[in-house]
């Protein structure tokens, strides 16, 4: 199938289809009424949406086998769909397609306490599988804000991260075997309880490949011990500019804090009318810090971070050694969003990653689109990592807003990019961030990624249309990837 | 870069093999490859070398792949920073972009991670020619898939990597290292419940009945950890480097390695806790047991059991086996980076 397709309609016989999954599935794994395909419209990206044509829900990777087959031999396109939390569209459905929601699929398999791993179905939520070990003093260290509800196949399919991954690593770096199904029916055993897998590593190929490449039915993570001890640490800061310097020197330091958050003015203001966190509301940026490892540890270097966060000029710090403290500061920051949220009617997250220097100039430009288009925006920042969240505040209802945001959001991402960064530091390309990969691939790479594609999936039914633009869309819109005086997409028509 | 481009664009156009040539501090892992092929044009990699960015408190370092590791070891170490995954350097001349091609890890690598997973984005030429950039120099990054990762441990097969972004991290305070009388055992047993306790390990290296432990970090972890653990605190020397760089005995054919002339080197990765096997020949353990080494007159044997294991093995000098169903793909991901086959690998069925 060429890369041009995968917008064109699928067409196939669909009563024929429906007979034949219905002979696999349970009544109850398979929807098409419309009052239960509404849940299935969209996922954490609700202004997208469309009605899935069927659902399916199966119980086990034999039937996930199964369905894949009909699909394949009739040319339908699946959308494969873990809880449905993602927050880019990676999950949308089609209209001519089938979303295989792998859900029901949640059962722990194995915990292995000797090699340190647990074993998965990919429905098992993020959060249930630290509180499965946590007996045996161990956790799963990916924490996205969503691991309450989150599953582990939308982790490996999103490579998702969360507020210790520039201690503790992304998903990619802490999962060590997958199962995978491709399109054409092949069970892949990927790793295991191993630390390294011979030849390429389709494993890191397949984390945040968002359901293009293969459909994973079993996941093995690895397991770390607990660390004993914790604080919590928050320093305010005058203005932005300071909290970034703070930042730098920590880490010039030679410390790696287990999290590093940075909330600006606006964000504080919203969280603690939230929460009421504590937080200083005369600060123009909060930095809050999380410090892990044994007592002896923390106890050193809280007392070095201390001396420098108030070095780069903060006016005030505190430490949280008690869990209840710990939690109420951290309850701000993990409440940002909604907290954010009441401010206007909607807002647009933002997920740009940028080299940390950057941050002042990208602060100082965010505040100046801010200004041009008009539109309030609150910024939450990973700081470790240098991943930052634009909320843009705007009212849907008012015509031409929703527009204006999306314009808005499209130059932050840009902005990124030409800092040195990326459009999706986690959340994903999806649906939503197709416009801005041009910006950040040329139409060779964009060729190079289909490629990969057809690898795997030559019949191109695995979630067709998402994470990668055509060349086709890329050159019609109008900011292009230009680089080294390249024309981009030279060699395609335009009207 | 474009030099690149217009060598393997030549080669294309005459149907010759390419072979990708960093350090040459590797050459013993490769195996011979096939006498038609010998004549590989040699794509000489060394030329392109210079750390292009680095910027400590951003925790990364940009190279061109040529620049030797050596050089940027030593500039990391100068802002007290190195590579978590302590790379091998089997000599002097191992560059960046090998370290990268080969995907080999040090011991550290069960505690701090992989090579992999310190790839934060590549350049490279694929076998069209084509000059590419994916990932960048960022932490996170899920912008579309990620082929710079995939470049780690390719060993040439998909193309040449032109500069690379790697993540590093702060040296740590201090080092110490512990000795422990135990048998192959009692070794797999006492590193596995180590595996359940926060500690600040960092290499372990079991071998004639003794255990090392490698404990690293802020001095107060290690202190607390040392008064934990017992054991016998012993000088290392030049310990970590020799079981790093395979200066160690062990790993010298006709030290107390391998008496045998005909045994091999074999490289087993498996899940830690797998029983010992019970070869009768020289036996050594790093990873918390999770990487085995075994010199064995029948590899086969060796392969055998590392499958049964749950793991694999890698014959030092021999092609990297795969299973028969991933060979597929990555016969296919090979094609899709490399339509015409030009480049030379070690990796199964990538040729």
């Amino acid at each position: 199938m060429s890369q041009e397709d995968v917008e064109a309609a699928y067409e196939f016989d669909q009563q024929a289809v429906l007979k034949e999954l219905r002979a696999i599935l349970g009544s109850d794994s398979i929807i098409t009424d419309p009052a239960g395909l509404k849940p299935y419209e969209c996922d954490g990206l609700t202004a997208i949406r469309e009605e899935p044509w069927v659902v399916v829900v199966p119980e086990n990777e034999a039937q996930v086998i199964a369905v894949v087959d009909v699909c394949r031999h009739a040319g339908v396109p699946l959308v494969p769909r873990g809880a449905g939390t993602g927050l880019s569209g990676g999950a949308r459905p089609r209209a001519d397609g089938v979303v295989l929601s792998l859900a029901r699929m949640n059962r722990i398999l194995e915990i292995d306490p000797l090699n340190c791993t647990a074993r998965l179905q990919p429905g098992v939520r993020n959060l249930a599988i630290s509180e499965a070990v946590a007996e045996l003093g161990l956790y799963y260290a990916p924490d996205p804000s969503s691991q309450i509800a989150c599953s582990i196949g939308g982790n490996v399919a999103e490579n998702s991260g969360g507020v210790h991954c520039l201690k503790y690593g992304l998903t990619v770096h802490n999962v060590v075997g997958l199962r995978v199904l491709t399109s054409e029916g092949d069970l892949l055993t990927i790793g295991g309880s191993v630390l390294e897998a011979p030849g390429f590593d389709l494993l890191a190929l397949l984390c945040g490949s968002e359901g293009m490449l293969g459909i994973v039915t079993e996941v093995t993570v690895q397991l770390l011990p607990k660390p004993p001890e914790v604080i919590v640490m928050l320093g305010a800061f005058a203005d932005a500019e300071n909290c970034g310097q703070a930042v730098a020197d920590i880490i010039g330091h030679g410390v790696i804090p287990a999290g590093m958050e940075m909330m600006d003015k606006l964000a504080i203001q919203a969280a603690e009318q939230f929460a009421h966190a504590g937080y200083p509301l005369d600060a123009g940026a909060i930095l809050l810090i999380e410090l892990d490892g044994t007592a002896e540890e923390v106890a050193a270097v809280g007392e070095t971070v201390e001396h420098l966060l108030k070095r780069s000029g903060a006016s005030h710090v505190e430490i949280a050694v008690d869990p209840e403290a710990q939690q109420k500061l951290w309850k701000g920051r993990k409440s940002a969003f909604p907290a954010v949220g009441r401010l206007a009617p909607d807002y647009y997250c933002m997920d740009g990653t940028i080299p940390r220097r950057r941050l002042a100039d990208v602060l100082r430009r965010i505040d100046e689109l801010s200004q041009e288009y008009d539109l309030p925006v609150a910024n939450v920042f990973h700081a470790g990592d240098g991943n930052l969240h634009p909320l843009i505040l705007f009212d849907a209802n008012i015509p031409g807003q929703l527009e204006a945001t999306e314009e808005m959001g499209g130059r932050i991402l840009e902005l990124c990019v030409q800092m040195g960064g990326t459009v999706t530091g986690e959340h994903g390309v999806g649906i939503e961030k197709l416009n801005q990969m041009c910006v950040q691939f040329n139409a060779l790479e964009l060729s190079q990624f289909f490629a990969v594609k057809d690898a795997f999936d030559p019949a191109g039914i695995l979630n067709p249309g998402k994470g990668i633009p055509t060349l086709t869309r890329c050159g019609e819109l109008g900011g292009m990837h230009v680089r080294q005086g390249d024309l981009p997409f030279a060699d395609i028509e335009r009207f | 870069m474009s030099e690149i481009a217009e060598q393997i664009n030549a080669a294309q156009a005459d149907r010759r093999k390419v072979f990708i040539r960093g350090g040459s501090s590797k050459n013993a892992w490769l195996p011979s490859f096939p006498d038609e092929e010998r004549d590989a044009d040699v794509l000489d990699m060394v030329s392109s070398s210079g750390v292009v960015n680095y910027q400590p408190e951003e925790l990364v370092v940009t190279a061109l792949a040529g620049t030797k590791l050596k050089e940027v070891n030593q500039l990391l170490l100068d802002s007290n920073q190195d590579f978590a995954f302590d790379p091998p350097q089997f000599s002097d001349s191992g560059t960046v972009g090998g370290l990268v091609a080969s995907g080999l890890s040090g011991p550290t690598r069960a505690w701090l991670g992989s090579v992999r997973d310190a790839v934060l984005g590549v350049e490279v030429v694929n076998g069209r020619g084509e000059q590419l950039r994916f990932g960048g120099q960022v932490m996170k990054n899920v912008a579309g898939y990620d082929v710079s990762r995939l470049f780690a441990g390719s060993w040439g097969a998909l193309g040449a990597i032109v500069s690379v972004s790697l993540r590093v991290q702060p040296a740590a305070d201090v080092e110490r290292t512990l000795q422990f009388e135990l048998d192959a055992e009692q070794a797999v047993g006492f590193c596995r419940s180590l595996a359940r306790q926060y500690l600040p390990l960092t290499g372990s290296w079991w071998q004639n009945g003794q255990l090392h432990l490698r404990l690293s970090g802020p001095e107060a972890a290690v202190t607390a950890a040392m008064a934990h653990l017992g054991g016998e605190v012993v000088n290392a020397g030049v310990l970590w480097e020799s079981v790093r760089d395979h200066t160690h005995g062990f790993f010298v054919k006709g030290l107390d390695g391998a008496l045998d002339d005909n045994r091999e080197l074999c490289r087993l990765v498996v899940p830690p806790a797998a029983p010992v096997p019970g070869f009768d020949c020289p036996f050594a353990m790093e990873w918390g047991a999770g990487l085995r080494w075994v010199w064995h007159d029948s590899p086969e044997e060796v392969v055998a059991y590392a499958r049964s294991a749950g793991g694999w093995c890698w014959v030092k000098g021999a092609t990297i086996r795969v299973e028969a169903a991933q060979q597929k793909y990555m016969q296919r991901l090979k094609a899709s980076f490399d339509p015409d086959d030009l480049f030379l690998s070690p990796v199964a069925g990538a040729s």
